[in-house]
């Protein structure tokens, strides 16, 4: 099912949360959405669920939400690790939750035992730890077996075995025909998982694009050099127009042409050539510097530094 | 509509909470229905039947004995147990969960309503069974029914279904439980009977349209029973109109 989202706006007081914001969820894929803290990626899932009031509107497969019946089968969510009574048993969270869609006990088990809390089903959540929260969660996102799935920063609190089953989960359901966005600060974890990226900063669309292409806009994209005669290759690379940055004495990180122009002008020059690789810029690389201008709550820039009249009195 | 009602039986039923309150209410109202037996076997007699009552009688007027649940304290629970409706769902964010799942909100609101009403009633048929259980184990002989003691049963039950309504709304405006239980309870036995006793010279009319003060008139029956039952609905109409408006338009 595609999801249509077009110009979503909402501003809290002054703070203008979301800004004419439009973008694609499509099937078959898993679609990462990025941001900086307060940029807006909460609200903007809040928006496209009708559960607060802006502007612009979402659509599925055309049609608003609330003209879905079951919205269940439609859209799952998951926004929160604690959006459950801590006194209401997980299964009877669950009965409670699909009630919409008329899902049967045997289906609550089912999910009970595919986010491993079979085990706590007749427990009170009230005791959850977080990670346990977030299995509660995705359960009620996936109990009805929506078309789409919207998670917010689902693998926030997750041990690494539990974050890799949510990959392995998630793609899965993707690979299915499902449209599915997630939201999380885990860039690593989201460069493996996800194929298309939602960016945006300040409630504003920076990227709506494909992994590669946006990992491939970092300019740590490069090339490693290693020379027995690294500064006059570096001389040679700079008069044709490349970018060098000398990282060792031997070794150049070039930029602006791929291994085999580079490996050609040293040839020419007569210059050996050592080591001759292709680096590809992490996703957390592209991320951190096309967000870099726009980070509302940037933490001071030195974390070792203290402040001045810190400490004793 | 009909999920929607599931959804909120399954909420109601599937916590404990609602069934401790359930046990504290009957219990209360077993405790006051005993009390007010003991007390009214040595006064008086009934006088909705139309005669004077004979002090000391030793009977007691059944009507009179099985209102217990619309108590105060009885009431607490009650509302308690209305205001939870939306009070537990503010409190622990699930409100986005339900209105990701009832996208169209006058549904869960309006089932949310039903579902209330339908506790509230049962609640009091509940009520006065103990109620009358109570005074027949405690050996008290009980005046003949008559079609007064029904109306005035009537009356009770509407009075406590439209506090319970009050409190329900309060709860969905403040977002807050406590609060939406406490509001009502405070204007009923502290705020308007200051207010009238206080501004008796100046507004002696004022205690005709507060809310709790209107709903007891009807409640207590009497020449102005009419206008404190359309003072009394006026108020649970107004406040349900407040509430639901607001609920559609405010965010989750
Ligand atoms: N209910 C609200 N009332 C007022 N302001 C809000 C509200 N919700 C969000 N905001 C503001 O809107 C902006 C976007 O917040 P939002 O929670 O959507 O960001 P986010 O991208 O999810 O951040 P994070 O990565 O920290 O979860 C922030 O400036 C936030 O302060
Ligand atoms: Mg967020």
């Amino acid at each position: 099912m595609i999801v249509d989202v077009q110009s979503l706006s909402k501003a809290y007081g002054s703070v203008q949360a979301v800004h004419e914001l439009s973008f694609r969820v499509s099937p078959g894929h898993i679609t990462g959405f990025l941001g900086p803290n307060g940029s807006g990626k909460s609200t903007t899932m809040r928006l496209m669920l009708g559960l607060d009031h802006g502007t612009g509107t979402t659509l599925y497969e055309g049609k608003r939400l609330v003209d879905h019946r079951p919205v269940t089968k439609v859209v799952g969510s998951h926004l929160d690790a604690k959006f459950f009574h801590p006194k209401r048993t997980a299964r009877a969270h669950l009965q409670m939750m699909g009630s919409e869609a008329g899902v049967s006990r045997v289906r609550v088990d089912e999910v009970l035992e595919l986010v491993g809390l079979q085990g706590v089903a007749d427990k009170r959540p009230g005791g959850f730890s977080l990670g346990m929260g977030q299995r509660l969660g995705l359960a009620t996102a996936i109990l009805a077996e929506p078309q789409v799935l919207l998670l917010d920063e689902p693998a926030n609190g997750l041990d690494p075995q539990s974050i890799q089953w949510l990959r392995d989960f998630l793609t899965h359901y993707a690979q299915r025909g499902n449209s599915v966005l997630v939201s999380s600060h885990l860039l690593s974890e989201m460069q493996l998982m996800a194929d298309h990226l939602v960016v945006i900063a300040r409630g504003r669309l920076i990227a709506d694009e494909s992994m590669s292409q946006f990992v491939s806009r970092s300019t740590k994209n490069d090339v490693l050099v290693r020379s027995s005669d690294a500064v006059r290759l570096a001389a040679e690379l700079r008069a044709q127009g490349l970018g060098v940055a000398a990282e060792t004495p031997e070794a150049l990180a070039v930029t602006g042409a791929g291994t085999d122009r580079i490996g050609d002008i040293a040839f020419a020059a007569g210059i050996t050539v050592r080591e001759l690789v292709n680096r590809q810029a992490s996703l957390e690389d592209a991320f951190l510097e096309l967000t870099s201008e726009s980070q509302d709550f940037a933490a001071g820039s030195d974390p070792g530094a203290m402040p001045a009249d810190g400490g004793a009195r | 509509m009909s999920a929607a009602l599931v959804y909120e039986w399954r909420r109601i039923t599937s916590i404990r909470s609602t069934y401790v309150l359930v046990a504290l209410f009957l219990v209360a109202t077993g405790l006051v229905a005993y009390l007010v037996a003991q007390v009214t076997q040595g006064s008086f007699g009934d006088p909705g039947d139309g005669s004077d009552g004979m002090i000391g009688s030793g009977s007691v007027p059944l009507g009179v004995v099985m209102i217990a649940g619309t108590n105060f304290l009885s009431a607490i629970f009650v509302t308690t147990i209305a205001a939870q409706s939306f009070g537990h769902e503010y409190r622990y964010g699930l409100i986005r969960l339900t209105l990701s799942e009832y996208p169209r909100r006058w549904v869960i609101f309006t089932a949310k309503l039903i579902v209330v009403v339908v506790w509230v009633v049962a609640l009091y048929l509940l009520s006065m069974v103990v109620a009358f259980a109570v005074v027949k184990i405690a050996g008290v002989a009980i005046d003949p029914v008559t079609s007064e003691t029904w109306l005035q049963l009537l009356r009770a039950g509407l009075f406590l279904v439209g506090y319970s309504i009050l409190a329900f709304m309060l709860t969905l405006i403040t977002r807050n439980l406590v609060l939406g239980v406490v509001i009502p309870l405070l204007l009923g036995a502290v705020v308007e009977p200051l207010a009238s006793a206080g501004l008796v010279d100046r507004l002696p009319w004022l205690p005709q349209y507060l809310p709790i003060s209107a709903g007891q008139t009807f409640l207590n029956g009497g020449d102005d029973l009419g206008r404190g039952g359309v003072v009394f609905l006026a108020w649970v109409v107004g406040l349900s109109v407040i509430g639901l408006v607001q609920f559609a338009r405010r965010d989750a």
